[in-house]
């Protein structure tokens, strides 16, 4: 982080009204920075008092600031089993970096740290080159990526929490989380107290892992179907209205590449008649030309599109760091910021995140830069070595990112 | 007797509910207000020790009923706790599992024949908040009726101790907030309530004062003598699949074996996968050494933080908990599990009829028929010395 960055963010740390810097129960979470200049995360920290949050932030202007989804009795000890937990709330973090989006084809680079060899899009397991497994990664964001991970935790909230879980999206803590995502958090004491394997159970449940046919209820004794209805609860329901909203799809110009052209072409055949079924909410599926294999590949297509993309360690984890609310995001310079449901669905976080705004700088590029928003102005591609006048948001975003610095 | 009636908190529960099942809070209840003295329970309620006795034999013998357990009196209320307190005496786990097992399974029996309003009062009494569905409000999926609903959160308790995937919550109806449940469902999960309760080691149970008091009874003791005896008989002639064996690292599970050829290979393991593979290293037997060992190989080693890491695993810092690895369900979800993959998948992960719900299980019963089944094998093929012609080849002797 450059002078000019750090002067930002001490600014921004000492404006910020202490009540939006402040977690919920904050003296019984354990809190993390990275500091420039210092080695490694600063751990174990801990503060009774909002006030020495504020004034730590101010004085050392980390570059990323962490809290703990964990309560603690004694947050500061430097040992987990001497931490006393008492609770950790439920989080689900939504990052593009778990969502396929093409893309990623365009902006995302990959460069083997071995043989220098030279790729696009999501990092390979091996070097396809030499084999080796270490790379030095380079992602971009873009609004094609974050619309995705928006639309996702869309889903996560008004599919699932809302609608399966009964929580209504004003009791859940949606957060943008400065960068690639979105963070949900649900607080109350019923969450705290899970177990690991109740959490894994209500991730599986979002994401559909382990999720089994039978034991949903669908059955197919010689070539008669038994499937779900629309009204059914649970994954029957939501598999029956997605069956329904991609027979309407193959009628329109939706895209439903994702499912075989022959799949396609057979459901149009029975489309009529399987429509008409499942708006009568009848569970017969029986069809002349879909047996158990074609229903089968119908399924997996379904399933994949209606699960949620959520990092499962994340809400497993009893004892993970996670951004704190309202400070900047080091790689960005855009805020962490808390949403409403409404908020949520016109946000847009290279306008409405962006902490710095005003006057214009001169930056000249450090590297390559694709092409990026920020506010309502495109900018780039940029060369090395180009010169651009920015507004300040993009400005701090590329010095963020040690692609430019002041001219 | 019969018209009594107990009140457990906001509850009235009939005493030959009671009686029934006297497992429930109600029943605890019932036998303190009757402030009788445990020891002199066995005396008024003369034949609790011979249900006792055949209530282990039945367990030992892994049934899954016993008539020793009929509700006829109120003598069923002081058995439960005295089939605890024997147990706590024991300090014998499989016993202890096998009468957990045989207990809960019978009381199940009771419980699908129960009525509705009968099975929401037991279940509220061991903390499960089921409410009966309004009538107009009723899930029927093909004819078949989930008249209970259970909060989410509630049902995840109990839930994430069951194993098969029809439990678990994403194959559920779950709606606003509620998991909806049949009848047999309300039982499955009272049974495994019992049988929690029953296989828990409960320090309450486990008086050293009443112990002597006890002993100190020639009767009682001789009784408990014969049973300690004969239970241990049947223990020895019954034998043991969890004998020790040497380790047997052909045996493992294909998570585990496609961690360590990563590990081979040098590819970077995840921290999941580091701790899964610590864990079930140490819980077959490796030393800390020999877990080290294979770490070595890793691109960012370091000795002072592994060895630290390995020797908290095996419980030799903190707060010496030895942590077993992971279930099946989880690795699944941590993207560990690979059953189904190409090169290290296994038919034997799949298997419906035995389906393993921890890779230790693997492990320990493919261990075990390669040590039996070898030693079995080259029995038989002395025996068969004769006849080549009919011996296995090597290959179809594989486990797999």
């Amino acid at each position: 982080m450059n002078n000019y960055v750090k002067a930002l963010f001490q600014a921004y740390y000492h404006e910020i009204p202490l009540a939006s810097l402040t977690p919920v129960d904050l003296p019984k979470r354990e809190f993390g920075f990275i500091i420039p200049d210092k080695k490694g995360m600063i751990r174990h920290k801990a503060f009774v008092d909002a006030k020495d949050y504020k004034a730590f932030l101010v004085q050392n202007v980390p570059i990323h600031a962490y809290y703990s989804a964990t309560l603690y009795n004694s947050p500061w000890k430097d040992r987990m089993d001497l931490k006393d937990y008492t609770g950790c709330d439920l989080i689900f973090d939504i990052d593009c970096d778990h969502i396929d989006t093409p893309c990623k084809q365009e902006h995302d680079t990959w460069t083997c740290k071995e043989c220098g060899q030279h790729g696009t899009g999501k990092v390979p397991e091996k070097c396809p080159s030499c084999n080796a497994n270490s790379f030095e990664e380079k992602s971009w964001l873009c609004d094609e990526c974050l619309t995705k991970a928006k639309s996702e935790t869309v889903k996560l909230i008004d599919d699932f929490l809302a609608w399966d879980f009964g929580l209504p999206p004003d009791s859940t803590g949606i957060y943008f989380s400065g960068q690639r995502g979105f963070h949900v958090h649900l607080e109350g004491e019923k969450f705290r107290t899970m177990a690991t394997d109740e959490r894994r159970e209500f991730a599986d449940y979002i994401t559909a892992t382990g999720i089994s046919l039978p034991s949903l209820g669908f059955n197919s004794k010689g070539s008669a179907i038994t499937g779900f209805t629309i009204k059914d609860p649970g994954w029957r329901g939501k598999i029956a209205t997605r069956l329904l909203r991609l027979l309407d799809d193959l009628g329109n110009d939706t895209d439903t590449s994702a499912l075989s052209h022959e799949l396609q072409e057979t459901l149009k055949m029975d489309k009529g008649v399987l429509e008409q079924r499942l708006k009568n909410k009848d569970p017969n599926w029986t069809l002349k030309k879909i047996g158990d294999a074609k229903w089968n590949s119908i399924m997996n297509f379904i399933i994949a599109d209606i699960k949620c993309e959520i990092d499962v360690p994340v809400t497993i984890d009893i004892h993970r760091l996670i951004r704190a609310p309202n400070t900047l995001h080091g790689k960005t310079g855009f805020k962490n910021m808390k949403l409403t449901r409404d908020q949520l669905t016109t946000f847009d976080p290279f306008t409405d995140a962006v902490a710095f705004k005003g006057n214009e700088e001169r930056i000249k590029m450090l590297g390559d830069v694709p092409r990026f928003r920020i506010e309502d102005r495109n900018y780039g591609p940029y060369a090395k070595d180009d010169i651009e006048t920015m507004s300040l948001g993009a400005a701090v975003f590329l010095m963020c990112k040690n692609l430019g610095v002041v001219a | 007797m019969r018209s009594m009636i107990i009140q457990a908190k906001t509850m009235q529960i009939p005493i030959n509910i009671l009686c029934k099942y006297p497992f429930l809070n109600a029943s605890m209840e019932y036998v303190k207000q009757k402030a009788i003295a445990p020891i002199d329970a066995l005396y008024l309620h003369a034949g609790i020790l011979d249900r006792i006795r055949t209530i282990f034999a039945d367990a030992m013998e892994n049934k899954e009923e016993t008539k020793a357990l009929a509700h006829d009196s109120d003598d069923a209320i002081y058995l439960y706790p005295w089939i605890r307190i024997i147990l706590a005496f024991m300090k014998l786990p499989r016993v202890t599992n096998k009468v957990a097992n045989l207990l809960s399974k019978q009381f199940n029996k009771l419980l699908v024949i129960e009525d509705e309003s009968t099975l929401v009062l037991i279940a509220r009494d061991q903390g499960i908040t089921i409410t009966r569905v309004a009538e107009n409000q009723a899930i029927v999926i093909n004819t078949v009726s989930f008249p209970f609903r259970l909060p989410v959160l509630e049902f995840l308790k109990i839930e994430a101790k069951f194993k098969s995937p029809a439990w678990k919550l994403v194959n559920r109806l779950l709606q606003g907030g509620y998991v909806f449940l049949r009848k047999h469902d309300i039982a499955r999960m009272i049974e495994e309530l019992v049988k929690n309760k029953v296989s828990e080691v409960n320090p309450a149970l486990n008086d050293e004062d009443l112990k002597n008091t006890f002993m100190a009874e020639p009767p009682l003791k001789i009784f408990y003598d014969g049973l300690l005896a004969s239970t241990k008989e049947k223990i020895a002639t019954t034998g043991s699949v969890d004998e020790a064996l040497p380790i047997d690292d052909s045996a493992f599970p294909p998570c585990i074996n496609a961690i360590l050829d990563k590990n081979t290979k040098g590819v970077n393991l995840t921290h999941s996968e580091r701790l899964f593979l610590v864990y079930f290293l140490l819980t077959i037997g490796k030393t800390v050494e020999e877990v080290l060992d294979l770490f070595r190989s890793q691109p960012d080693y370091n000795e002072k933080i592994s060895r630290y890491q390995v020797e908290f695993a095996a419980g030799k810092h903190g707060k010496q908990t030895q942590y077993k690895p992971h279930n099946c369900m989880t690795l699944e979800s941590l993207s560990i599990c690979k059953k189904a993959d190409p090169i290290f998948g296994s038919k034997r992960c799949t298997e419906p009829k035995t389906p393993f719900k921890n890779p230790l299980t693997f492990y320990r019963r493919t261990s075990w028929v390669r040590a039996h089944g070898a030693s079995q094998s080259m029995m038989s093929n002395a025996s068969k010395s004769e006849t080549p012609d009919q011996e296995k080849t090597p290959k179809e002797s594989e486990p797999e």
